[in-house]
Formats: C-alpha cells, sequence, structure tokens
C-alpha cells in the first residue's frame, strides 16, 4: 500500500518527507470520525490501525480541519484517493510504486 | 615392635582429621574434561561426572556428550533418548524424531524421519500437512515438491503443466495450450460519430455463465439478455471484456454482433476453458492467450484460466487490453501474486509503444474495499494504478445485500479496470476527468422484473489520457495542457493538521491525500 511506499522512500531519500492529510471519502460512513480521531492525535499509528481496520477512539478535539480539507480538496478537484502532490506542484492519482514514486518526486 | 596405646590411636586420628580441616583439598586433584571420575575423584569446576560412565563431562552437557536424568543438556539442545547424548536441532537431512527435533524453518518428515524445509522446498519430500512453498506442487506419484512441468516433461494429476502450457491427454506431456479461440478481428464497426482522440471507454463484466450454479437454469436466457442490456445502455462502449463467459459463448458472441461489436476473440472451450473473451468496435491488430497453468489453485484450476491480450486500433491509436480472471478465493491471494506475476511477464512480452494505453480488466478478485493491502500490492505486482471510481455506481461490484444471483451477503469490490503505469513499459498519463462506475445490468426475464443478469455488476469506465513522451510532438496535448491544470500551489496547502511521515527539516515535501477507512 502507498503507506508503504512513502515508509521505503523515506528510508532511501533522506532529503522527502510525507504530509498525510485525511480526505474522508463521501460513502464511507466512520471516515469522518476516524479522520478527526488521527488529526486530533496527530497519531501515524492510529492511521495505521485505521488501515487495519482496527477501531480508532473517539476524537478527543474539536477541530475543523477535515471540513477544511474537504473545501481544499474541492478547489483542487480531488475526488479520490490517494492523491499525490509532488512538491512542484504536479498533482498524481492514485497509487504510485516506489521506482515510480521515486522517478516522479526527482531530485 | 613398637605398642601403641588406644588413647595415642585416637588423638593420631583426631589429630589428622582436624589437619585435613584444615586443608580441605581433595585427596586427588580435580578431574578434567573426559578424564575417570568418582565420588573421591570428582570433576572440576564447571564439569559434572556422569554416572552411567563415570567421566567428566560438562555441566550442563554440550552437544554430543552424554545426557540423562539430572545431567541436562545445554539451552538450545535435546537429549536424544535413543542415543542419551545431546543434540542440536537437527539441520536439513539430518535425522529426526520426537526427541531429536529439526532446527527452525525445518520439520520432520513422517516415514523418512530426516528434516526439510517449512514449507518443503523443490526436491524435498511432501505429504498432507507437510505442504510445498508456493510455486511447487506435491506431486502426488513420488510424494516430491516439484516445479509445474516445462514442454515436454511427464504431467499427471497431481504434477501439473507451467504457465502457457497444458497437460496433454494420452501423451501426459505438457504442451503449449491450444485455447480454441474464436476470433474475428479485422472490422471497423464503430458509429462515425464515435468519440477519438486519446479517449477510450471499456466495459468489464463478469457473466456467471457457470456449470453447476443455483442459477444455472438462467444461463441460455441470460446468455441472450446480456447483450441485449449492452446493445440498448453499452453503445458507447468501444471495448467489452467478459469473464465467466464459460457458457453459451456462441450466443453471447452473436447478440454481442448486433449489439454492434463486430470484431472478438473468445474462448469456445466452456467450462475447461478461460471464460474470456474481448469484444471491439474497432479492428483487432493483434490477439494472444496465455494460460496460468499450474499457478492455480482450488476449483478454479479445473478451468483454464488465463489472459487475453488484444491490440485494438481505435482511430490510428493502439490500445493493448489484457482480461483477465484470478483466482477467487479470498485466501488464494499468494496463488493471485503469482498470476499477477505471469500477467506481467506477459505485458513485458508484448510489442508495446511507450505512447501507447496499457489496461488491464476484469474479475481480479482483490477487494479494493475490505482488503486495501491485498488490492495495493496486486497494483504494485501489475505495475498499475486504479481509474477513480465514481461511486454514484455503488462500490461493490459483488453485492450480496442487492444482487439477487450473489450466493453470499458479502459485499466486495472485486472487478477492476487498470492502468498499467510502469514507465518502462508506457509513459501514458490518465487525466483527470477519467473514471469508472460500477454498472447494474438488468433485465425482464424468466418472469422477473428488473433481475440481475450475473452475480457480479460490471464496470464500465471511461479514460481519458496522455502520454508524456509524445507530449513534443503532438498537437492535441502541450506539457502545459497536460500538467497544466493539475498544478497546485503547493505553498497554500496548509499543513498543520498533516501527519508527518520524514524528517521535518526535508527539503522535497510531498503532500498526500488519504481516506483512513
Amino acid at each position: 500500500m502507498l503507506h508503504q511506499v512513502m515508509k521505503k522512500i523515506i528510508e532511501m531519500r533522506k532529503d522527502v518527507a510525507f504530509y498525510i492529510k485525511m480526505f474522508p471519502l463521501k460513502g464511507h460512513s466512520e471516515a469522518d470520525e476516524k479522520s478527526k480521531s488521527i488529526v486530533c492525535e496527530k497519531s501515524l499509528a492510529l492511521l495505521k490501525d485505521a488501515f487495519k481496520k482496527k477501531a480508532l477512539p473517539k476524537p478527543n478535539c474539536e477541530t475543523l480541519a477535515i471540513d477544511e480539507n474537504m473545501k481544499l480538496a474541492q478547489e483542487l478537484g480531488i475526488t479520490s484517493v490517494p492523491i499525490i502532490i509532488l512538491p512542484d506542484g504536479r498533482l498524481l492519482t492514485g497509487y504510485k510504486d516506489t521506482k515510480t514514486l521515486i522517478n516522479l518526486i526527482g531530485n | 615392635m613398637v605398642l601403641f596405646s588406644s588413647r595415642t590411636v585416637i588423638l593420631s586420628l583426631l589429630t589428622l582429621f582436624s589437619m585435613l580441616l584444615w586443608f580441605p583439598q581433595p585427596l586427588h586433584a580435580a578431574q578434567g574434561y573426559g578424564q575417570g571420575c568418582s565420588v573421591f575423584k570428582p570433576c572440576g569446576d564447571g564439569l559434572s561426572c556422569h554416572p552411567l560412565i563415570q567421566k567428566c563431562f560438562h555441566k550442563p552437557r554440550l552437544e554430543g556428550e552424554p545426557c540423562m536424568a539430572g545431567f541436562v543438556c545445554a539451552e538450545g539442545l535435546t537429549c536424544e533418548a535413543t542415543s542419551l547424548e545431546c543434540r542440536a536441532p537437527g539441520k536439513v537431512g539430518d535425522p529426526c524424531h520426537a526427541t531429536r527435533p529439526c532446527g527452525d524453518g525445518l520439520s520432520c518428515q513422517p516415514g523418512v524421519q530426516k528434516c526439510y524445509h517449512v514449507p518443503r522446498q523443490n526436491g524435498e519430500p511432501c505429504c498432507v500437512g507437510y505442504e510445498c512453498a508456493l510455486g511447487l506442487q506435491c506431486d502426488g506419484m513420488a510424494l516430491i515438491c516439484r516445479e509445474p512441468g516445462k514442454e515436454g516433461d511427464p504431467c499427471h494429476l497431481t504434477r501439473q503443466c507451467g504457465p502457457g502450457l497444458k497437460c496433454a491427454v494420452g501423451s501426459n506431456q505438457c504442451r503449449p495450450v491450444k485455447p480454441d479461440l474464436v476470433v474475428k478481428i479485422n472490422m471497423d464497426c464503430s458509429s462515425q460519430s464515435a468519440k477519438l482522440g486519446h479517449t477510450l471507454s471499456m466495459l468489464a463484466y463478469n457473466l456467471f455463465l457457470i456449470f453447476p450454479s443455483k442459477h444455472m437454469g438462467s444461463n441460455p436466457r441470460r446468455a441472450i439478455e446480456i447483450p441485449k442490456w449492452i446493445k440498448q445502455n453499452g453503445s458507447h462502449y468501444d471495448v467489452v471484456i467478459f469473464s465467466e463467459a464459460w457458457l453459451h459463448p456462441g450466443t453471447v458472441a452473436s447478440g454481442m454482433g448486433l449489439a454492434g461489436f463486430c470484431n472478438h476473440v473468445y474462448d469456445k472451450r466452456e467450462m475447461n476453458g478461460s471464460g474470456l473473451a474481448i469484444y471491439s468496435k474497432y479492428p483487432i491488430e493483434d490477439f494472444d492467450f496465455f494460460n496460468f497453468g499450474a499457478y492455480s489453485a482450488g476449483a478454479d484450476s479445473l478451468a483454464d484460466k488465463a489472459v487475453l491480450y488484444v491490440r485494438i486500433n481505435k482511430g490510428g491509436r493502439r490500445y493493448h487490453v489484457f482480461g483477465t480472471h484470478t483466482n477467487a478465493e479470498v485466501d488464494q491471494f499468494e496463488t493471485r501474486v503469482l498470476q499477477y506475476g505471469i500477467i506481467r511477464n506477459f505485458i513485458k512480452s508484448k510489442v508495446i509503444a511507450k505512447d501507447e494505453l496499457v489496461v488491464i480488466a476484469g474479475d481480479l478478485n482483490e477487494d479494493r474495499v475490505h482488503q486495501t493491502d491485498k488490492y495495493e500490492t496486486m497494483l504494485n505486482e501489475v505495475w498499475a494504478e486504479d481509474i477513480p471510481l465514481d461511486t454514484s455506481g455503488g462500490q461493490y461490484s459483488y453485492d450480496g445485500k442487492e444482487n439477487i444471483l450473489a450466493s453470499s451477503d458479502d459485499r466486495e469490490a472485486l472487478d477492476h479496470v487498470l492502468h498499467v503505469a510502469d514507465p518502462d513499459i508506457s509513459t501514458t498519463v490518465i487525466l483527470p476527468e477519467s473514471s469508472c462506475k460500477y454498472i447494474k445490468p438488468k433485465a425482464n426475464y424468466l418472469d422477473f422484473i428488473n433481475r440481475d443478469l450475473s452475480d457480479h455488476y460490471a464496470i464500465g469506465c471511461t479514460i481519458n489520457w496522455g502520454s508524456l513522451t509524445s507530449i513534443a510532438d503532438s498537437k492535441i496535448f502541450t506539457q502545459e495542457r497536460l500538467i497544466g491544470p493539475n498544478k497546485i500551489h503547493v505553498t497554500k496547502i496548509p499543513l498543520d493538521d498533516a501527519l508527518l511521515l520524514g524528517d521535518q527539516k526535508a527539503r522535497s515535501r510531498v503532500i498526500v491525500f488519504t481516506n483512513p477507512d
């Protein structure tokens, strides 16, 4: 999965960092609450648990971050996940393998 | 003669005893490793006297030294009951039994009582409970793990042939597959108003024309109704890929002809074939077939599951379409991974220009909704990316809650259209306006109104694409147009709420939008 690809890349390229933003898809009933829990805790471990379909704790904060992400995604024309935005602003849709993504990130 | 009184004797003995107390050394020097020992000749430090042999050995005993109750072996060693010697865990080929276990990653093969790998490697013995490694098969006659047969190798029920081969009846030798394809390829039956340019519209559909099944009584009627539905609702598709089109292939082909698809390549072998068929409105310039051979598991291996390839020429542009149907069961993921490797190599074997679109379509049996890890592994294995799904058609292609022909309550997204995105094969890119959508073909038949036509739903896609390599020469696309609309001002994206993976000081920041559910 993309998360594994990102982990591989940061091991290979110390000059690359990934900033992961939550974009709960419509039709995924629990996605919104899970996104809030993850953002409140700012926890990669929780995101990993979510990918493994584990139950997450309820959000422990009030946050508008998810609503703002949704609004931003709409402005950017993002309708699916995963979406990757490269340092130069190129937008990629869907999964990319390690080799492809490293090539696209470039130097 | 000197006489001693009893008092003198007693005093002398007491003196000697007290001297012994003052000088508590043994009467003999401590015995070394392997030297004889007894109560009066004790062993030195770190050794103990073995009662049966009366020699000194390490305490605890090391490998090859004698052992028994009270004289135990060092950690990691076992006291072998037959030899009463300490043994290290057996290596490959070493003898083994209840008190002489095998080392890590090995197990004791019943019968021959020797240690072999878990799972068994090529050439090692196998039997029920002692299975062969993935990609090998337990030859039921020799009870040895073997690689699938190569061309000319002997074959039988438990020694199947490798990809692209099949066990020939009579000679029982592995021979190249003759899939018995029905081919009609050189026509152009597209309408004048068909959308050319960089667009491919396609439908992939698992037809469930299968025997046996609870609904097989409806097979003949569905074989008629499915093409009719496509004629009424799918006239905009350029290409249609069917899987599980095992039964009534001629009926389906006739109907598809009437629906406007004048070119086809389909496997007419019915239940022992692949069940694959590809229909096109545009000329098919090339086609090929490659089966999974022995890389197929369970009931699926009774059929000849495979990849069917066509190269379509639509308005002067070539499209490479690989239709497939991989192994079905959830727990057969490892078999499917082998099949993905076969698909990948099959793609690689084709002559594909880098500015030509390559797609894989069909029932790939990875559930995008519930098995995301496996789904993404599949994408990685076939060098592909998915095309954004418009969920207005639902999220599932197999929906046991809704589809009347589905045999379980499961809801799964199993049917996919994938874009092969490996830059070594094709540098095409999918443009944002592309999308796929699950479609629910229904018809009135057999006294039912609005009845599902298969236990799967179809997936319909419109793929708008560009090519990075053709940009410089193309008047249709420019780098600006291809990438320009997608370019984002990254500095305007707030990152306060984002999770950081990597070093905060890293020079290159990549932003990822993801759904946690």
